[in-house]
């Protein structure tokens, strides 16, 4: 196979694309739909948008596909490989002296194929940042002990991301080390660009997974030596939060960073719409009517939950809001770049900051908490630590 | 500290799935506190469970979940697992309705253990408080059993009062035994009784136990505050930092660095621990664990 890397694609040629794949039924494609579960989305455009999986034709020819530069969905593509709940083994009491286990399919979407193998998978629309993330979860979820009921979807799953032509309100990716056009984590990545007569993409092709998707579907269209359009620069300004990591560090008992998170309510939503938040719960749900069978759920957690670190004992080490938030902002920033030499677990997608409803997030208490060391040396604000909250 | 070796244990196609155990014997050691005697019922044939001292697992009671107890057995009796547990909430109380005979899902072996290889030869000095005398009694019966290996072993072990002390029976034997230093301490006592231990809070007596830290390793596990002051009491004794061990007992889901509970600081309580030397424990955040 000759490889490709760079191929131009107008836009009307990528919906029929969508549509003879979606036809030929190899491949499942889950792109963002509009109004899946979020309502009117509160007047914000992007919490409309929800990766679902396409099911029709009709669907097909609504994608807005001229907005996924910009478009942003609510919850990030992680729960098509960490669903929010999902079985992990199903368990049948007979008595208690005799209880059935069952494995359950490896595949989050809840559908395989007669062998058991998840079926392929063309994720389109996430932003590289998304993909980053994914990339960035891949290390947690292979730590040792690899998990399968992540790696399984995720090693059938083909990632067409498309960069971002315009930095949303709340996103600061450049702040953490990323790009709106970065190719980590991609498979193809998409930018806008005139193509033909209209609007179309510049695809790179980045990896064998993008090869192999383009052989079987793009093979008619030649390879180009065209450079993918430049990304307009950032229309604000974006500090760079890695710089900060050192000065983030030293405040870890500073009164700023508790007052910074004085307001958190501890409602986990951050977490939820994260696309690289993984704490999870594992807990026994015994079908409706029924005692001792049921399945054994891996289910979404969130660090900022009161009960997440307390102990059988009572102890509880993250006590309050502002130790809890800690946790969240310096596991992003501190615990898991250091632990798999990574930039930041945070990929600046901005998400928690637009759905958070108290109006908190990572970028602007990083950035004024930090602020303030260059001014002020830790040791002077000590004795703010871990006050009332 | 030493990482297990969880090549074992890994690549298994679903990390999730526990093996099933039989009850084969129980002991109440306390008013709350229980201890199972598990048996494997579905090893594949040939295949011996092998874990450390030190190590934990995620015991299981299908359609209540699953809740982290250290292997409170020593890895030398090889016929059977026991876990000792504290009534608590909802999985310990449904542990507590079986019975002899009653199947208990079992995940582990997972963290890493006592380093015990570095101990041959030494003095050592176990200090446990309430049920932290569930992970000790794994060291101090797989010590036992290669007794010639060690020399001075002394235990120090104390509860509230004298009905909260547990594995009564073998704190008999222990104390019968003439190779075994035992000290017991309650924190109170009633009146009338014929206790015949100290009384006092465990850092108290061991400052007037005061251990020689000569070629001596001390073994601290109980409550997070009992741990603080007896490593305090022991580094006053001048034992080295890097020869005091302890477990810590972060919250834990999965055992095995996925579910992002049980971390201080960036270190994984569930993979880097529990097991900890003193001058690990200086590096971690404090007002984390
Ligand atoms: C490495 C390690 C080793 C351990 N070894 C042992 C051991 O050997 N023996 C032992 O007994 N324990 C041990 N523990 C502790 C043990 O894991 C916990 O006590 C156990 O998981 C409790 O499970 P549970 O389902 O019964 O309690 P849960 O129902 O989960 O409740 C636990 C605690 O959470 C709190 N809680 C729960 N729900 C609420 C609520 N709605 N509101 C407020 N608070 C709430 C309570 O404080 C309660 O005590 C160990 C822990 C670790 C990490
Ligand atoms: S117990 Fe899940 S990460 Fe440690």
């Amino acid at each position: 196979m000759s490889q490709k890397t760079s191929l131009l694609i107008e836009e009307k040629d990528l919906r029929i694309l969508l549509m003879n794949i979606l036809q030929k039924g190899k491949q499942r494609i889950v792109a963002p739909l509009r109004g899946y579960d979020g309502g009117d989305g509160g007047g914000d455009d992007n919490l409309k948008y929800f990766f679902r999986e396409v099911h029709s034709q009709e669907e097909i020819a609504q994608l807005p596909l001229a907005q996924f530069d910009k478009l942003q969905t609510h919850i990030s593509p992680k729960e098509f490989f960490f669903p929010r709940y999902a079985p992990v083994l199903k368990y049948q009491t007979i008595s208690s002296t005799e209880v059935k286990l069952s494995d359950v399919s490896a595949d989050a979407f809840g559908n395989v194929d007669n062998a058991g193998n998840a079926k392929e998978t063309i994720i389109l629309g996430l932003h590289p940042c998304d993909a980053v993330g994914l990339s960035l979860l891949d290390r947690v979820f292979t730590w040792d002990y690899d998990d399968n009921f992540y790696l399984k979807p995720r090693e059938s799953t083909t990632l067409l991301t498309f960069a971002c032509s315009k930095i949303g309100a709340h996103c600061f990716c450049t702040g953490v080390g990323g790009a709106p056009d970065e190719q980590r984590g991609s498979d193809l990545l998409f930018s806008r660009m005139h193509v033909g007569s209209g609007d179309g993409f510049h695809i790179s092709v980045l990896t064998p997974k993008g090869e192999r998707l383009v052989a079987e579907h793009l093979s008619h269209l030649s390879s180009v030596a065209v450079a993918p359009p430049t990304i307009a620069p950032a229309e604000r300004s974006v500090i760079d939060l890695l710089d900060r990591k050192e000065s983030l560090k030293s405040m870890f008992d500073s009164s700023l960073l508790v007052q910074q998170t004085y307001s958190c309510l501890g409602c986990g939503v951050c977490a939820m719409v994260c696309p690289t938040c993984h704490c999870f719960d594992i807990i026994d749900e015994d079908h409706p009517g029924s005692i001792g069978v049921g399945e054994r759920m891996k289910i979404w957690d969130a660090c900022s939950f009161a009960l997440f670190s307390k102990h059988g004992g009572g102890h509880n080490p993250r006590d309050l809001q502002c130790k809890r938030c800690r946790q969240r902002y310096f596991h992003k920033l501190v615990y898991y770049p250091e632990k798999f030499s990574e930039r930041s677990l945070c990929v600046g997608c901005g998400r928690c900051a637009r759905a958070c409803p108290v109006g908190l997030d990572i970028y602007s208490a990083v950035t004024s908490v930090t602020s303030a060391t260059s001014a002020v040396s830790a040791a002077a604000i000590e004795g703010g630590t871990n006050g009332n909250r | 500290m030493e990482i297990a070796n969880v090549a074992q244990v890994a690549n298994v196609p679903n990390i999730y799935y526990p093996y099933l155990t039989r009850i084969v014997d129980i002991v109440d050691e306390t008013d709350d506190i229980r201890t199972f005697r598990l048996q494997f019922s579905n090893l594949p044939s040939g295949e011996k469970f092998k874990f450390r001292a030190g190590q934990f697992g995620l015991y299981s009671v299908f359609g209540y979940g699953e809740a982290v107890f250290c292997i409170a057995s020593s890895p030398t009796r090889e016929q059977y697992i026991e876990c000792s547990f504290k009534k608590v909430g909802k999985v310990t109380s449904a542990l507590r309705r079986l019975e002899v005979g009653d199947v208990v899902g079992f995940r582990g072996p997972y963290g890493n253990y006592f380093p015990l290889e570095d101990m041959v030869g030494s003095n050592l000095i176990f200090i446990g408080g309430g049920i932290g005398l569930a992970p000790l009694r794994s060291l101090i019966d797989n010590v036992l059993d290669l007794r010639s290996q060690f020399r001075d072993i002394s235990i120090l072990y104390g509860a509230r009062s004298i009905k909260d002390l547990i594995y009564q029976e073998q704190l008999c034997e222990w104390s019968q035994r003439g190779d075994i230093d035992l000290v017991q301490t309650v924190d109170s006592l009633p009146a009338t009784s014929t206790w015949k231990g100290k009384v006092g809070l465990i850092p108290q007596v061991l400052t007037t136990m005061n251990p020689s830290p000569e070629n001596s390793w001390a073994i601290v596990c109980g409550p997070p505050i009992m741990i603080k002051y007896s490593i305090e009491v022991l580094r006053k004794l001048h034992f080295p930092a890097n020869r005091i061990v302890t477990t810590l007992e972060n919250r834990m889901k999965c055992g095995f660095g996925k579910c992002g509970r049980c971390n201080i600081g960036k270190t994984y309580v569930c993979k880097e621990g529990p097991v900890f030397r003193a001058d690990e424990l200086q590096n971690l955040p404090e007002s984390d664990f």
